[in-house]
């Protein structure tokens, strides 16, 4: 949240917004899509409420502080266990694209070793690892003043997170096969990169919506629509043609979602195809430098999957509050 | 007796009652219902709640904005919410009504 916003807030519902803003950061996942702008909307409103009316704040949110903030992000943000596991299979499809591609290049001594399987194993190991990590660091961090002060930001509890994959990247193939360091260095640079990227890109994001005055996804996917609406209502009258009701409108989005989602059947048919097939190259020819196109497909397909049917929630309830905007008309 | 889930069945119900009083936020749910006792909603048990309401489309939400400044999350009643609390009244009223009788029964 930007510091405007928390301007707006003073001396103990500073400190206390401050404190929730930090769990929130704390908690949330950057492999999530998700950002904590909701949760804390509700956070803020509620402590502002308080500050104007010059309550305490145990006495608008309880006793317990710390109680209330998790509340409130477990609303937002209840645990899902077949989400985790579809974000830690996309990301670990993310590391094991980059450890296929860089193996790939670089020579080793024992390539034999570097099976599908064993390669995917890794990342999906490391990513676990690197959770259980960051899980401890943070029951930690709230129980431990200290740390709970220092680790201010986001940025530092993901490379917390990202350091502990690498370590266990670098050690567990060790175990098993040796590895040369120039490729392992190669392996933890690029990994570290990218994913430094990826979080400032969505800290970037955030900013910006912070900036434009977007708090949620939600927000943001409605405007976007909206734009389009008044995109295509001004191409209409430019072309001498009636411009859309909101019902027209909601009826042409249904009929495009209509066709997506039969190009979404078939990318699955695809998906399935293409995981089966790179199984057997794994089975039959091992390790093979064409299967890392397959793998880069796979990865762009999850995304996709990924990111469409968490969108695909939001439109179907934009189409309907654009019907029940003619209907109250 | 374990009577956590009546008692959360009753918040719920309760819930979309203040809602269905009209357009409303968080913050004020909280005060309406400590008003009548549910005090220990303060520690954002309510949250969940809402969103699983919302998730059951009997409640829905906006981000608007609020006279102190900043955005705010308000919630209104759908339909399906009026329908369920309507429901529920007659679900309520079954309930007590038999509960008094078996009870005055057993203090005669």
């Amino acid at each position: 949240m930007d510091d405007k916003k928390k301007s707006y807030l003073d001396g103990e519902y500073l400190e206390a917004y401050n404190k929730a803003e930090r769990y929130v950061k704390l908690y949330s996942n950057y492999r999530e899509t998700i950002n904590g702008n909701d949760c804390l909307i509700e956070i803020q409103d509620v402590l502002l409420i308080a500050q104007q009316d010059e309550k305490p704040i145990n006495e608008v949110i309880g006793d317990d502080f710390n109680k209330f903030i998790r509340n409130v992000y477990r609303a937002y943000y209840p645990f899902s266990l077949v989400n985790y596991v579809y974000t830690t299979h996309t990301f670990s499809l993310f590391i094991a694209l980059v450890m296929v591609l860089i193996f790939s290049v670089i020579k080793s001594p024992n390539e034999d070793a570097f099976t599908y399987s064993n390669v995917y194993f890794v990342s999906v190991m490391s990513t676990l690892f690197g959770d259980l990590i960051k899980w401890i660091v943070v029951k930690l961090a709230n129980k431990v003043d200290f740390i709970f002060n220092f680790i201010t930001k986001r940025l530092v509890t993901t490379m917390l997170n990202n350091f502990s994959m690498l370590l266990f990247i670098i050690l567990v193939p060790n175990v098993f096969v040796t590895f040369a360091i120039e490729t392992l260095v190669v392996v933890l640079i690029f990994i570290l990169t990218s994913t430094i990227g990826i979080v400032y890109t969505i800290r970037m994001n955030n900013a910006h919506h912070d900036k434009v005055g977007i708090g949620t996804f939600k927000e943001a996917l409605f405007k976007n629509m909206d734009n389009k609406y008044e995109k295509k209502n001004r191409k209409l009258v430019e072309k001498n043609k009636n411009p859309l009701t909101h019902l027209g409108w909601a009826e042409l989005l249904e009929k495009h979602y209509k066709i997506y989602d039969v190009v979404t059947s078939l990318v699955i048919i695809l998906y399935l195809g293409l995981t089966s097939y790179v199984i057997y190259l794994q089975v039959e020819d091992g390790f093979s430098v064409g299967g890392v196109f397959l793998l880069i497909f796979l990865v762009l397909i999850t995304v996709f999957l990924m990111s469409y049917y968490t969108s695909k929630k939001t439109i179907n309830e934009y189409i309907k509050s654009k019907r029940e905007f003619d209907a109250k008309k | 007796m374990d009577n956590s889930q009546l008692l959360k069945g009753i918040l719920q119900a309760c819930i979309v009652s203040v809602i269905s009083e009209g357009e409303t936020y968080g913050y004020l749910i909280i005060q309406e219902l400590s008003k009548y006792g549910f005090d220990h909603i303060k520690d954002g048990t309510l949250y969940p709640i809402l969103t699983r309401l919302q998730k059951k489309k009997l409640i829905k939400s906006r981000i608007g904005d609020s006279s102190l400044g900043p955005k705010r999350k308000y919630f209104s009643i759908t339909e399906e919410g009026l329908e369920y609390l309507s429901n529920f009244k007659i679900e309520f009223d079954n309930i007590v009504s038999t509960t008094k009788k078996i009870l005055d029964k057993k203090g005669e």
